[in-house]
């Protein structure tokens, strides 16, 4: 039973952040989307792998490749959207911070 | 009801709610906010399965240093106030596709066989960290890599040509 309502609430999150992803306009918008996706990765590997199998550590491991995945692409989005803000000021002949 | 039982559930109903803030609100802010909540409740279901090590990264990471990251980054270069695209028919169809892409993907993971639960269950961190020592060392030094690349094109994109002349 526990395992059934994880994997319902992972492929929750993962489809809900597909639909978020594709939904919004901004960066930072779309990032949110895809660590939602990223949650719901997280649930689905602990979940499978704790609740089943014989070996519940590989199930840490993948999660913590994918949270890993995770921080370094939120990193490069940030600083992406803070690189197009500072070149969009640039061009109006703003002070770029 | 014992304590992993109360906080799975509550953390499933903060990741539900979370998740459809996140997906739905208007304003990228508070997309930002459900994503932290969303976060907390995933790093809350990791503790009740027993996995410390994972919800404490989760959390600190995920529901914490990413969303502040993500709000810092608003607040210095904010977004339209309605940060989603709803013109036209576009706003059905990604409704549609959620409805019918959560189903396909409930009904498939919950009709397949996984093996049933067995052996011993290690989950502490000393045998996670010996693991990653032994058996995933390349994905512990992939890891890394991707890290530090990440960190280098932080900085060419901060320091580099998109910096201050």
């Amino acid at each position: 039973m526990t395992l059934t309502i994880v994997l319902i609430a992972g492929a929750a999150l993962g489809v809900f952040g597909l639909g978020a992803a594709a939904l919004r306009r901004s960066l930072i918008g779309m990032l949110v989307g895809t660590q939602l996706t990223v949650g719901g990765w997280i649930l689905l590997t602990a979940g499978l792998w704790n609740l089943s199998g014989t070996e519940p550590s590989t199930g840490q491991v993948v999660a913590v490749g994918t949270v890993v995945f995770a921080v370094a692409v939120a990193a490069l989005v940030v600083a992406l959207h803070l690189a197009a803000a500072r070149a969009s000021r640039r061009a109006e002949d703003l002070e770029p911070w | 009801m014992n304590w992993a039982g109360l906080v799975f559930g509550l953390s499933l109903v903060l990741v539900l709610l979370g998740a459809g803030g996140a997906a739905f609100a208007q304003q990228s802010r508070y997309a930002v906010y459900c994503l932290a909540a969303t976060m907390t409740g995933v790093a809350g279901i990791c503790l009740a399965l027993g996995n410390d090590y994972l919800a404490l990264l989760v959390f600190l990471l995920l529901a914490v240093a990413v969303p502040a990251a993500m709000i810092a980054a608003l607040l210095l270069a904010p977004v339209a106030d309605n940060d989603t695209r709803t013109e036209g028919r576009r706003g059905t169809f990604i409704a549609m596709g959620i409805v019918v892409g959560f189903g396909v993907l409930a009904w498939v993971l919950t009709q397949a066989a996984w093996v049933p639960a067995g052996g011993p269950r290690q989950q502490s961190i000393e045998w996670l960290g010996s693991r990653f020592l032994t058996d995933h060392l390349l994905t512990m030094e992939l890891g890394a890599a991707l890290l530090a690349l990440s960190a280098l094109g932080v900085v060419a994109l901060l320091r580099g040509r998109g910096a201050c002349r």
